[in-house]
């Protein structure tokens, strides 16, 4: 089969590229036990820097040197300037990559525009041996990438910074004590695995073309690239860029191009379940080796229960306030937009609040919700109730799904997995054209059902539905968490080894949790088709799951909290007259600042703030307050970025 | 100036909510070793911490030869002469014997560096016939010599020993009092070493504090503390 000898070739020489892009994630996580999101669209700015210089007439070499250091300086700001601060927690420094991914990608496409490009090669031309193509590009990328592989291994055997790196992965206690300057080895990595993605962009990009917002898609390359090497195992690296560069190029080339993600997430997923360490390797990289900073002591400011409550009750009529407030229908209809976005913050809620996990699948949940009873109700005809009764057990067993992945793997591994994930399953959602109509969406025929003498034909009835059912999901979390199941959970979130060592099983809570999560969310997506009554892939990918993760965040997960924060969410950008571009920007910045500047989430500390001022103006009734000694009674509210400030471990 | 190698002065340091040592002051002679004894807890572990940087800590000062270490980080304190081994023998098990020795004086030229490894893997054979293999592969008492030697690769004035005997065989303990010895008069540091069980380290050492519970409740030559009853005071807790 000479057509197999091409496509070998063609994927060695992609492996050469993925080996670069994939030494900076592997490099920089053996040392701080973070994975830099922001990682693929490094490499992302190096195609765009390339080309523009080579389109002004800069010889290829040079052009590439540039976009080389332009890589290496953006990660080496990155690390200065944000991650620095959250080396004592990884959990932390994925959601302030995931930020800057949003932010990078958003920039990118204001500087350079929405279209695909690509780098020109090199040189040109080529040899034919047989039925085998060798293009000189290819050729020149595969020698170069390889001899600077070789170089770094060589660096890291035989040199002194080399051992030095080895030594700060290996133990970077022990190393700062032996005068290894740890935190400049961090910086030595973050900017030498930056550099090399740029390099790695370039090379890509001569093969391929790239835009602006492709750094999530590199990103999860690259990373299953690491993932099959072992995490943090510079050796593994080649055999696994070979394994998955051949792999690539034979699904696309006997099969179709489309079908390339599904192999990327597959990958990851597939590898998580079956060998989380990694195919080369016999131990999984261990987290003990990270230096065990001592946990940041919750000083979690308490309310009194009447407080809480009626800033919970006051909150919870917002929507409804501002629903009957505002005139006209459009931000009407944004209103009832943010209680669907609320309810799938109360879904993750369930996940979050009991397993301590922060999915970015929301998004995914709620498609396969939306979108099989949107199948059903095209192509079979079928209603409202029948959606239900398929979208719900549908859902749950995708849930499940997840949450054995989700199980099998660390705190670290699990923003990934949950994002292959979401992009696994809007992928899906692209490419199943016959039943989902792709791109262009599918169309709702069916209106939702009257309940006796209710009809939900008008805006206000829809928007009553949906809020009583956010309601619904809001007080049945709360119920939850008291049940027997719940406090396993709960267990299960505060120290999982303990949680293991009493008996709990750890894997079977995450996995009834992620079904849970998987029922709330099927809920919420058929009333999501049913009142917006057109879907798109788009609705759902990613970017809406971070933004799910974002309002959690923000608004914490007290009673209103998701609701609160979910119509500031849509209604702002609504009001600002953001367009998409400017919102994902906007989101990127928010969830940096989030996560540096407000631990305990925006409505929390609203009602922090209100107690406080409570308290100066009424000092006798709150003399506990006043005299700055916290109450003993009430538990206090915790928000999802201050247990994302605890170290996981 | 004080003729004091390392001095410490109303040293207080912890972690988080936790106290772990209260006021503490205490000196090391030039050229001597000393001793610093305590129960398990006691917050020994911490005062060696707080001396070359692994902890900040929350008041009091601590001078190497006068110059204040206060807020210096492990790597500049070791630049400034401090070794710091940690309890437990915290080789690098994935390196070589040697590679682990080259580490140790990262910090310093290249010109005494070979020099200080064949002085090293001269006076123990055991790690020169090891020298190409993971110190992984080491025993107990050879990776305790290897953590050693790899502090004296920066040939420091000051060395902190944290626990050296800890989990070694009986049979250990003389070579490990041999190497100290012997690193103290080739090297010319002043030693602080931390133990629990004080025969060692008494043995070793002229003058001995004993710690509890985070306060330092004896001070004495070691003679007079290897005889008195300081240390059952110390261990456990009946007061004088
Ligand atoms: N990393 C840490 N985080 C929190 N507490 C610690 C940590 N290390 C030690 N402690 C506490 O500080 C106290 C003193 O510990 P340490 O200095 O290690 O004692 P010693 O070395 O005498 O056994 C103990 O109560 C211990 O529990
Ligand atoms: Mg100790």
């Amino acid at each position: 089969m000479d057509l197999l000898m091409q496509h070998l070739f063609n994927g060695v020489v992609a492996s050469s590229v993925y080996m670069l892009i994939a030494v900076g994630i592997t490099l920089v996580f053996g040392l701080t036990r973070l994975i830099n999101f922001a990682h693929g669209q490094f490499l992302v700015i190096a195609v765009f820097v390339a080309l523009d210089l080579i389109t002004a007439g800069v010889p290829f070499v040079f052009a590439a040197a540039a976009a080389v250091v332009a890589a290496g300086v953006i990660g080496w700001l990155s690390e200065r300037l944000l991650f620095r601060f959250t080396m004592d927690n990884p959990y932390n420094g994925l959601i302030i990559g995931l930020g800057l991914l949003l932010v990078l990608e958003s920039a990118a496409f204001k500087i350079w525009g929405g279209f695909q490009v690509g780098v020109p090669a090199a040189v040109t031309g080529g040899a034919g041996l047989g039925d085998t193509y060798f293009a000189w590009n290819r050729v020149l990328v595969l020698v170069v990438a390889g001899l600077v592989t070789a170089g770094l291994f060589l660096l890291l055997a035989r040199t002194r910074l080399g051992a030095q790196l080895r030594a700060a992965h290996e133990n970077p206690v022990a190393a700062a004590h032996v005068g290894v300057n740890v935190g400049r080895m961090v910086t030595v990595a973050f900017v030498a695995g930056s550099a090399l993605a740029g390099l790695g962009g370039v090379f890509y990009g001569t093969l391929q073309p790239v835009g602006a917002f492709d750094g999530a898609h590199l990103i999860l390359k690259g990373f299953a690239v690491a993932l099959l090497g072992g995490l943090g195992n510079v050796s593994g690296l080649a055999k696994a860029s070979v394994l998955y560069g051949i792999g690539e190029t034979l699904v696309a080339g006997y099969g179709r191009a489309e079908y390339v993600p599904f192999f990327t997430y597959g990958v990851i997923i597939i590898v998580l379940l079956v060998r989380p360490g990694g195919l080369f390797e016999k131990h999984p990289p261990s987290d003990s080796t990270f230096a065990r900073s001592s946990r940041g002591v919750a000083r979690a400011e308490r309310h009194s229960r009447v407080e809480r409550l009626l800033g919970g009750a006051a909150f919870v009529l917002l929507p409804i306030v501002v629903f009957e407030a505002v005139g006209t229908s459009r931000l009407q209809s944004l209103v009832l937009l943010s209680v669907l976005y609320a309810i799938q913050v109360y879904a993750l809620a369930y996940v979050y609040e009991t397993t301590g996990v922060l999915s970015i699948a929301q998004g995914g949940l709620m498609a396969v919700g939306a979108y099989s009873a949107g199948v059903i109700a095209v192509h079979l005809g079928l209603g409202f109730w029948w959606a239900l009764l398929v979208a719900v057990p549908l859902t749950v067993a995708a849930g499940a799904l997840l949450g054995l992945v989700v199980s099998r793997c660390t705190g670290h591994y699990l923003l990934l997995v949950t994002l292959a994930f979401s992009a696994l399953v809007t992928q899906l959602t692209l490419t199943a054209i016959d039943l989902t109509n792709g791109d262009n969406g599918l169309i709702l025929p069916e209106k939702l059902p009257e309940i006796g003498p209710l009809t939900f034909t008008d805006l206000r009835s829809q928007f009553y539905l949906v809020f009583l059912v956010a309601l619904l999901a809001a007080f049945g979390l709360r119920r939850f968490k008291s049940t027997r199941f719940g406090l396993q959970l709960s267990g299960v979130r505060e120290n999982e080894s303990l949680a293991r060592s009493i008996g709990l099983r750890v894997g079977r809570a995450k996995v009834g949790a992620f079904a849970l999560s998987g029922a709330v969310s099927a809920v919420g997506g058929v009333l999501y088709l049913y009142t917006q009554t057109v879907i798109v892939p788009t609705s759902f990918d990613a970017v809406f799951s971070i933004k799910i993760v974002i309002i959690l965040v923000l608004g914490g997960v007290a009673l209103a909290g998701p609701l609160v924060a979910s119509m500031v969410f849509v209604l702002l950008p609504e009001l600002l007259q953001l367009d998409p571009v400017d919102q994902q920007f906007l989101f990127g910045v928010l969830l940096i600042m989030i996560i540096l500047l407000l631990p305990r989430g925006l409505v929390p500390a609203l009602i922090t703030g209100y107690s406080a001022l409570r308290s100066r103006l009424l000092p006798a009734r709150h003399p506990a307050t006043a005299t700055g000694r916290p109450e003993t009674g009430g538990d206090a509210v915790r928000s999802p970025s201050e247990l994302v400030r605890e170290e996981i471990s | 100036m004080s003729t004091a190698e390392l001095e410490i002065s109303g040293l207080t340091a912890g972690y988080g909510g936790v106290v772990a040592v209260k006021d503490v002051s205490l000196s090391v002679p030039a050229g001597t070793t000393v001793a610093l004894l305590g129960a398990n807890g006691a917050g020994k572990s911490t005062i060696l911490r707080s001396v070359s940087g692994q902890v900040k800590p929350r008041s009091g000062d601590i001078r190497l030869n006068g110059e204040s270490l206060v807020g210096l980080r492990p790597d500049q304190t070791l630049a400034r002469g401090v070794a710091h081994v940690l309890e437990g023998r915290q080789v690098f098990a994935q390196m070589t014997v040697v590679e682990n020795l080259r580490l140790g004086s990262v910090r310093r030229g290249r010109d005494t560096h070979e020099e200080t490894i064949a002085l090293l893997l001269d006076h123990f054979p055991v790690l020169a016939e090891k020298a190409r293999q993971p110190a992984g592969q080491l025993s107990g008492g050879q990776q305790q010599m290897l953590a050693i030697s790899r502090a004296l690769m920066s040939r420091p004035r000051m060395l902190l020993l944290d626990e050296p005997s800890l989990g070694l065989a009986p049979v250990m303990l003389p070579t490990i009092v041999e190497l100290i010895r012997w690193a103290q008069t080739t090297f010319g540091a002043a030693v602080l070493i931390v133990e629990q069980y004080s025969a060692l380290a008494l043995q070793v050492s002229t003058w001995g504090y004993v710690l509890r519970n985070g306060r330092l409740v004896a001070s004495a030559p070691s003679a007079e503390l290897a005889e008195g009853d300081a240390i059952n005071t110390a261990y456990f807790g009946v007061d004088p």
